[in-house]
């Protein structure tokens, strides 16, 4: 039963066949023997909840999750439970309300599970940053999952859970879920509140599900969307149908080929898969259009000077006086500060908020951080004006298959493996990331598509298409 | 970047790295914003704040409940009398 | 050598609204710490501001009644550093694109250039303990606050301690009117940074600057500029350098002492907040907002000295108190006799309610306050018994001046008839003196005369009347 997906084992438990608390101590047994580090904790009260709805189904309720047993990202905040956000910083901190996104999980009967590994505040790639333990990719526990939401995804391709919520920044949902074989999903910004998910870079964040299938991930994609009294940047007059369309074939559609990145993808492990698609595709009805987006070239740039610029701030109310851990040795205000936050950040957090308190200070402001943000507008604009001639952008999600544990150990070599996810955020675009195929070492590859703002539709289409005809593909 | 401006960025960042830190963080910013100072190639001017793409309608003025008090200061270090607590400050 | 001295002012206003400027905890004074408080106050993870609407309007409500330019766009940015007070360790304000732009205030004869008024929120309060801790209670962490910043470099210039009062005085006589701000100086509702710098008497170069924060109360606000005036005219007279810094004002002192120097100065690394959307206004809002803004001091006074024909200072003394001014238009709404009815207010009401920091309410209706005007102006009621016996009576209760002053029978109504038997009797008790008064006509014996018939009907005669009656029964 654990394999099943969201929607396949909410009509088993609502058929009768098997019960949310069953299913859900399968998974908290899974979860104990699992070698894999996915996991910071089991929620305490995971089977109260489960027995709780299974009352609530035996007379007759029908929520769109009811009875499924979801796994949380630990940046998630839910009233009365632990949430870390991978940080020492965090240890102890109990939320002391919940955010938007869990609620509205709770409100179509989930069971929230457990709160899933992460990079330390989602800064990294691997889920290597995060303070507690690394996560191994359950394919091949020699490798890391991803990340930053690395936990979220191992959980997902491991059976822990039916589904998981991740965040993405710079591709933290779309890079695990490329590693792990599964179905991530980072959302238009403005489409699902931050309200009560700890904050890396604002404008940059959102919360996306990560799936076994496309339409399970439509499914979740639907529960958490809307707008927000809480977040101000949620998009007012949503239209909220993302399952429309799947089912639908790829006639007609058109796939925007971004030329810089077909020269970026030479030599690279995912040039095959990438190669593949276009096949695919084309044999499918889908024509490939040239599109161009000439400040792609600019965008790990402005990436890396945007999300440090907006985490120094945000990560600057982490200080020792108000929640979080304070260091013992400290005896004045400063030494609550200073030794605070020198004791529980991890060295990678350090470096950003150092890079973003650089970027930010005054002699650098205009040089570096108002030339990202001109970046941003241009990047926007030309996609825009891209997705004027085509329907979705197709770009490979990752580099290639997941690196080895410890592989990535310069800093710069990590950020530029971002390479293909970041423009997404950087332009608040929807972006899916899918599984197509193995690679050399017979582990997964992922494919991405990118669609205009508030389309995300469109993705589960095409996504949807893919992964029903996938198989007709030799070597996929 | 030399060890001076890194310091300054520790005061900015309320951090304290030891030395051997402080160099090795001092050749990965360098090289960090190294790659980072390619934007210097954007020629156009940033033309202010980019990030709404739709209008907003603001909150009315209208109290809602506010968190107990026990509750605000539950996750406090150090807490008296309701309020947090920090070694005394001289102003 | 003489000196010109430039002063600029910086002053604070906390806005009248019912709830806060991010969150929807109620602003509101003197509760028990941390008792308006929400996630957004604490600055907790995942928490996020939310805009104010009231606030944006008392805003652009404060520039309009100050003849400011509204922008269209405003930004809200964060100013980072970090204190205990300030939760996020960031404060959400405006620096590049404030809502209200280049206005002016009327001071003597001069108009008085504004830079900005722009908005913000207010921080926690900090409690030192005597117990080796200070506490901190965030209740008005987030209360809407209006920062206005008078531009020191154009002309003409606040010159001396008595213009910058004036300056004060005026605008909060201006935010209390218009309903922006109570501008209580006992809560900190309102607050002046003042910075002072001298040049050489007719130089166009400016001198160093010096600023003193938060300084409470107007008359330590003149106090503190005059030291610091007299603080650096000494120093440059003795040949020395201004240091530029920020000082402390002492007020029990009655010093300044170095706070911050130019060296330590914070970089706050400003940046649009990335949780807040840029504020659209719109023409018609400002021009609703315009048509909404109640009658001005300047207004009522030009009224006053014009229209009723009170003096200066009757017209000054009325508009000191918002209260006792608009008591004032409600009693003349009734009874058209502004003249009388001022009168009575400054000498009979004022003195009721006048406070050391202020003045009280009026607990008298202007209903009942017109009724005993308008019956001692035609001679109904004598002055004497108005005041003693009814106003006193039914201040601070709910009883009614028409029934007090029946019962007490002191209306006017004797008849003539009747009149002329009480003086024929009075002046036949009083022989010897009224064969005084036909010889030597002194008025002083006319006032015994009248005084003894007045006390004989108890006051309910009119003594101008007895006055003329006497005069006549004598001349026979």
């Amino acid at each position: 039963m654990r394999e099943l997906g969201v929607i396949e084992l909410r009509e088993k438990i609502k058929a009768g066949e098997i019960r949310s608390v069953d299913i859900t101590q399968e998974y908290i047994q899974a979860i104990k023997q699992s070698k894999t580090n996915a996991i910071i904790e089991i929620f305490a009260d995971a089977i109260e909840q489960a027995q709780e709805i299974d009352k609530k189904i035996q007379q007759g309720y029908t929520g769109k999750l009811a009875g499924v047993p979801i796994i949380i990202k630990d940046n998630i905040l839910v009233e009365g439970k632990h949430a870390s956000a991978g940080s020492l910083f965090l240890k102890d901190y109990i939320a002391q309300y919940t955010s938007t996104v869990a609620q509205k999980l709770l409100d179509e009967g989930a069971v929230i599970l457990a709160r899933a590994n992460m990079d330390e505040f989602a800064m990294g790639s691997g889920t290597e940053h995060s303070a507690y333990f690394k996560t191994y990719n359950p394919l091949d526990t020699t490798r890391v999952p991803g990340g930053s939401s690395g936990g979220s995804a191992a959980a997902v391709i491991e059976n822990l859970c039916a589904a998981a919520l991740g965040t993405d920044t710079g591709g933290s949902i779309r890079q695990p879920s490329s590693y792990c074989g599964v179905v991530g999903m980072k959302p238009t910004y403005g489409r699902v509140s931050r309200y009560g998910v700890v904050a890396f870079a604002s404008s940059l964040d959102q919360v996306g599900p990560i799936t076994k299938n496309v339409q399970d991930n439509a499914l979740l994609l639907e529960v958490l969307s809307g707008t927000d009294i809480h977040d101000e940047t949620t998009a007012r007059n949503q239209v909220i149908d993302f399952s429309s369309r799947i089912g639908k074939s790829l006639q007609g559609l058109k796939v925007g080929i971004v030329q810089s990145v077909d020269a970026m993808v030479q030599g690279l492990d995912v040039e095959s898969h990438y190669e593949k698609m276009k096949e695919f595709l084309q044999q499918h009805g889908a024509t490939l259009v040239d599109v161009q987006i000439p400040h792609l070239q600019l965008v790990l740039p402005a990436y890396y000077i945007i999300a440090p610029a907006e985490a120094a701030s945000n990560l600057a109310r982490f200080d020792g006086v108000k929640y979080t851990s304070r260091s013992q040795s400290a005896q004045t205000l400063n030494e609550i500060y200073t030794l605070s936050r020198t004791e529980f950040f991890g060295d990678e957090v350090k470096r950003r908020i150092m890079l973003g308190n650089y970027v930010l200070s005054s002699g650098y402001f205009d040089a570096y951080y108002n030339k990202a943000r001109s970046v941003q507008a241009q990047l926007r604009e030309e996609y825009i004006k891209a997705f004027q001639s085509c329907d979705v952008i197709l770009m490979p999600t990752a580099k290639g298959e997941a690196y080895k544990i410890g592989g990535k150990a310069n800093p710069l070599d990590a950020y530029k493996e971002d390479i293909f996810t970041v423009s997404a955020n950087i332009a608040g675009l929807p972006a899916i990331s899918i599984p197509f195929g193995v690679g050399n070492h017979k582990l997964p590859i992922g494919m991405q598509f990118l669609a205009p703002h508030f389309e995300e539709k469109t993705l589960y289409q095409v996504a949807s298409y893919v992964e029903k005809h996938k198989e007709d593909i030799h070597g996929v | 970047m030399e060890i001076k401006e890194i310091q300054h960025l520790e005061e900015l960042s309320n951090l304290k790295l030891s030395s051997q830190q402080r160099e090795r963080f001092a050749q990965d910013l360098d090289n960090i914003i190294q790659f980072a100072s390619q934007i210097s190639k954007e020629t156009h001017q940033a033309q202010g704040f980019i990030q709404s793409i739709h209008l907003n309608e603001l909150r009315e003025d209208i109290v809602q409940p506010s968190l107990p008090q026990e509750k605000v200061v539950i996750n406090a270090p150090d807490q008296r009398k309701g309020c947090f607590a920090v070694p005394r400050i001289m102003e | 050598m003489e000196y010109d001295v430039v002063i600029g002012l910086e002053v604070h206003a906390e806005l009248k609204t019912q709830s806060k400027c991010f969150c929807s905890c109620a602003n509101s004074f003197g509760q028990e710490p941390n008792t308006t408080c929400c996630p957004v106050c604490v600055g907790l993870p995942g928490a996020l501001p939310v805009l104010n609407k009231k606030a944006v309007e008392q805003t652009i409500r404060a520039g309009v009644a100050l003849g400011f330019e509204i922008n269209k766009t405003a930004i809200f940015e964060r100013k980072n550093y970090f204190y205990p007070d300030l939760a996020k360790a960031y404060q959400i304000s405006q620096l590049v694109k404030p809502i209200c732009i280049n206005g002016h205030l009327r001071v003597g004869e001069k108009d008085i250039p504004i830079n900005r008024i722009h908005l913000e929120e207010d921080a926690g309060k900090l409690v030192h303990g005597t117990d080796g801790k200070t506490l901190i209670d965030y209740n008005r962490a987030g209360v809407p606050l209006i920062e206005l910043v008078t531009d020191a470099l154009k002309e003409p210039h606040i010159e001396t301690a008595n213009e910058a009062v004036e300056f004060l005085e005026k605008l909060r006589q201006i935010y209390i009117y218009a309903g922006i701000s109570d501008c209580m100086q006992e809560r900190g509702q309102m607050r002046a940074d003042v910075n002072i710098s001298l040049k050489p008497k007719g130089s166009k170069q400016f001198g160093t600057k010096v600023e003193m924060k938060n300084i409470m109360g107007f008359r330590s606000v003149k106090r503190a500029i005059e030291y610091e005036i007299a603080r650096q005219k000494e120093i440059l007279e003795d040949g020395g350098v201004i240091e530029q810094e920020t000082r402390k004002w002492d007020n029990e002192k009655g010093i300044n002492f170095t706070l911050r120097t130019k060296e330590n100065a914070q970089d706050y690394r400003y940046f649009p907040d990335p949780d807040l959307l840029a504020v659209q206004i719109s023409e018609e809002e400002v021009e609703q907002i315009k048509k909404s803004i109640p009658i001005l001091p300047s207004q009522y006074k030009h009224t006053y000295m014009q229209e009723y024909a009170l003096s200066e200072y009757e017209a000054d003394v009325l508009l000191q108190f918002k209260h006792v001014n608009d008591f004032f238009n409600a009693c003349v709404a009734i009874y058209p006799n502004p003249k009388s009815l001022c009168n009575w207010i400054l000498t009979d009401i004022l003195t009721k309610i006048k406070t050391e920091s202020g003045a009280g309410p009026i607990l008298i209706s202007a209903q009942d306050f017109v009724w005993l005007v308008q019956n001692v102006d035609n001679k109904k009621i004598n002055k004497i018994n108005a005041k003693e016996d009814v106003l006193e009576e039914i201040w601070g209760t709910s009883k009614s001046a028409e029934e007090v002053a029946k019962k007490k029978n002191i209306m006017i109504d004797i008849n003539d008839q009747a009149l002329d038997g009480i003086i024929q009797e009075v002046l036949k008790v009083h022989i010897a003196v009224v064969e005084q008064f036909k010889t030597e006509n002194d008025p002083k014996i006319l006032n015994f005369l009248v005084g003894q018939v007045m006390k004989t009907t108890r006051g309910k005669a009119n003594a101008s009347v007895v006055m003329e009656k006497i005069k006549k029964f004598t001349q026979k």
